[in-house]
């Protein structure tokens, strides 16, 4: 059943179809609540010129489901119940009387007063190059994204440059790994360390191992992460400063000092952030739902959705501009936790693959280990998916608790990717008390085979040896600090 | 296009085409509109308004204008109002966005609010035999699409004989006979013929 468009909906509403496509959309609305809804709605006293009075009976629908079996129900019984008059009385499963909110009462829509534009902040304009590029023949081509992203508009529009601007080069990529293509038109090159990018370039990095570093003149550097499609980069214009248009994926910059009214933009079908200097962090996401995410490290940035509506994000904080929340900057977490493993429900963990959740010293729900020979041990794996994808940064934190015959409180990670054992253990325990103990996993060696970027550990054996019968773990996390770093220029 | 004024028109021509500031203008002339309609279906749909679900129901809205291009505004034929096209597309998705919201559990944890007063005017749940429901669902799919309309509207959306005289363009006078018909009919389909 396909609904009709908007248009024919618009058109009911306001009475304009004819007599048979009236009647075709009520036999369909017979059928589709949500054409028959929405035709109730924008039929209902004018939204046009909606007064926003309370209504003697406004009606609420929700839920709709419930509310469609019970009236159902009720439908059911009324057919065998009183005389008609009576039904229409009791069968409404909605209530009459909802206060409506009295305030802001809308003006006819016939007329509608602008939006106060911001002054500074200008309503978007959607993306476009400065210059067709000379391998399209389209005069304006210039949004390859499907959805266009938002720009503010200049003072005027300014007459097409004689020569195309595209032939200059704004920037050169300084580190290409993995699977990374320029895209210049319609053609698409696998990228080299050392290659100049012209306005209008494009970049790719499939798959998740890929990356790239673009460097400008002005030492601003982006880094392009895995998975990402970056479709244009653009050069400076009169009135515009550098502009970088993120279709997915993610990327981070340090953004040199730009030119005085000439910000640095990262643009995406959710928003832009307007930069003037700053280190930042974008990812831009397919589902409007999840936008496009600014983290900003250093400096201050503008991000403004697609509505125009904009927020500041400073230093340690993030922001969205996404459909269905207004972009609000909120302090950015320290570290990112990759594993966390808490029992205060009482459950035993998915990961724990030996060891028993129970109630340990000072009554605390937690983790214990289970006795085995001169030792007690507890062993958490994931074949799956792994317990974590290392970086290199990763750090070990628990409570533990441990008798006083422990020896030693040891760890033995499992390298599936080197497929190696990575051994190691605290420094110096404490006995007899809830403690807490944290390891940088890059540390924890064995024979000079260390955890490395890329690395998938999927298995952890924790063990207090040398005849402990009691070992207790509580708050195991895996975690790193959050860094929004570009990688070093040369490879180390 | 049909309904369209020539500045309209030309509003629409320069947005597709991407000139400069005309989606600044045309955002400045009809996010109002906009507004307008996601407060309407939130109101009529849950009876209270929060200002950030209007907010997310006009972005998903400009979403889907901006979305291939501008292929909604292109595809804009001018039968009805602008304006009122507008509004269609912003009901439209307002209700997908509450249905998205209730499935998320959200609903559950809003505010009553204006709800709160009227807390005997919630429908009372009825036990009913799940056979007899599956059958009534079943009799009503059966009626012709008119009798169906009428009793959805009515008994389903809690519309009043008004809006269902607007909606259905009958005369108020003429939707309580059309209702009694409808009932007698689903009846009959039912066995249950009184």
């Amino acid at each position: 059943m396909t609904c009709p468009s908007p248009e024919v909906v618009a058109a009911m509403a306001e009475g304009r179809l004819n007599e048979a496509d009236r009647d075709a959309f009520l036999d369909h609305a017979a059928g589709c609540d949500d054409c028959r809804h929405a035709a109730l709605i924008l039929s209902a006293p004018k939204i046009a010129t909606v007064r926003v009075v309370p209504r003697a009976a406004t009606r609420r629908w929700v839920p709709w489901a419930a509310a469609a079996a019970l009236v159902l129900s009720m439908l059911g019984l009324l057919l065998l119940a009183t005389d008609p008059v009576e039904e229409t009385k009791t069968v409404r499963t909605v209530p009459k009387k909802v206060d409506v909110e009295p305030s802001k009462p809308p003006a006819p829509v016939e007329v509608p007063k602008p939006a106060p534009p911001k002054p500074q902040e200008p309503a978007p304009e959607p993306l476009k190059p400065p210059t067709p590029k000379p391998t399209e023949p389209a005069p304006e081509p210039p949004v390859k994204p499907e959805n266009p992203a938002p720009e503010p508009p200049k003072p005027a529009p300014t007459p097409e440059p004689a020569k195309p601007a595209t032939e200059v080069t704004i920037a050169a990529i300084q580190r290409a790994e993995g699977e990374v293509f320029v895209v210049r038109g319609a053609t698409r090159t696998a990228a080299k360390a050392g290659q100049d990018l012209r306005s209008g370039d494009g970049l790719e990095c499939r798959g998740a191992q890929s990356w790239a570093i673009v460097s400008y003149p002005d030492r601003t550097r982006v880094e392009i992460e895995g998975n990402t499609v970056v479709r244009e980069l653009l050069g400076r214009q009169p009135g515009k400063g550098l502009r970088v248009v993120v279709e997915k994926g993610a990327v981070k910059a340090e953004v040199a000092k730009q030119p005085a009214g000439q910000p640095m933009l990262f643009l995406s079908a959710h928003g832009q952030a307007q930069v003037l200097g700053t280190t930042l962090r974008i990812v831009v996401d397919g589902d409007p739902k999840k936008g496009m995410r600014l983290e900003v490290e250093e400096g201050k940035v503008e991000l403004a959705n697609l509505g125009g509506r904009t927020v500041v994000v400073e230093t340690g904080h993030f922001a969205v501009a996404a459909a269905g929340a207004l972009p609000a900057s909120r302090k950015l977490a320290k570290d990112e936790v990759l594993l966390s493993l808490t029992v205060e429900d009482g459950k035993k963990p998915s990961l724990l693959g030996k060891g028993t959740v129970e109630r340990g010293p000072d009554r605390r729900l937690c983790i214990a280990g289970e006795a085995d020979g001169g030792g007690s041990r507890l062993f958490f794996s994931d074949e799956g998916d792994g317990l974590f994808i290392a970086t290199g940064e990763e750090v070990l934190s628990f409570d533990y608790w441990v008798d006083a015959q422990a020896g030693a409180v040891s760890l033995s990670l499992w390298n599936r990717t080197q497929r190696v054992s990575h051994e190691g253990g605290l420094p110096k325990i404490v006995t007899g008390k809830w403690t807490h103990a944290s390891l940088r996993l890059t540390d924890v060696s064995e024979q000079g085979f260390r955890l490395k970027d890329g690395d998938i550990a999927s298995g952890m054996l924790l063990q207090a040896t040398g005849g402990a019968k009691k070992f207790y773990v509580d708050n195991l996390t895996i975690s790193r600090p959050r860094t929004i770093k570009i990688r070093p220029s040369e490879a180390k | 296009m049909g309904s369209l004024s020539p500045d309209e028109s030309d509003l629409l021509d320069r947005c597709v085409r991407r000139l400069p500031s005309a989606w600044e203008e045309f955002l400045s002339r009809y996010r109002i509109v906009l507004e307008r309609a996601a407060r309407a279906t939130l109101l009529r749909v849950v009876g209270s308004v929060r200002d950030d679900d209007v907010e997310a129901v006009v972005e998903t809205t400009l979403m889907a204008l901006v979305k291939d291009e501008f292929a909604a505004l292109k595809s804009f034929a001018g039968r009805s109002s602008l304006a009122g096209y507008l509004q269609a597309i912003t009901t439209k998705v307002g209700l997908n966005h509450l249905r998205t919201e209730r499935r998320k559990g959200w609903l559950r944890f809003r505010p009553l609010d204006a709800a709160a007063d009227a807390p005997a005017e919630e429908p009372t749940i009825i036990e009913e035999d799940p056979q007899r429901l599956a059958a009534l669902q079943r009799a009503l799919e059966q009626l012709p699409p008119r009798d169906r309309l009428i009793l959805k509207l009515f008994h389903l959306d809690g519309a009043g004989y008004k809006e269902i005289a607007a909606l259905m363009g009958l005369s108020m006078n003429a939707v309580s006979p059309a209702l009694i018909r409808a009932r007698q009919k689903i009846r009959a389909l039912l066995g249950e013929a009184r």
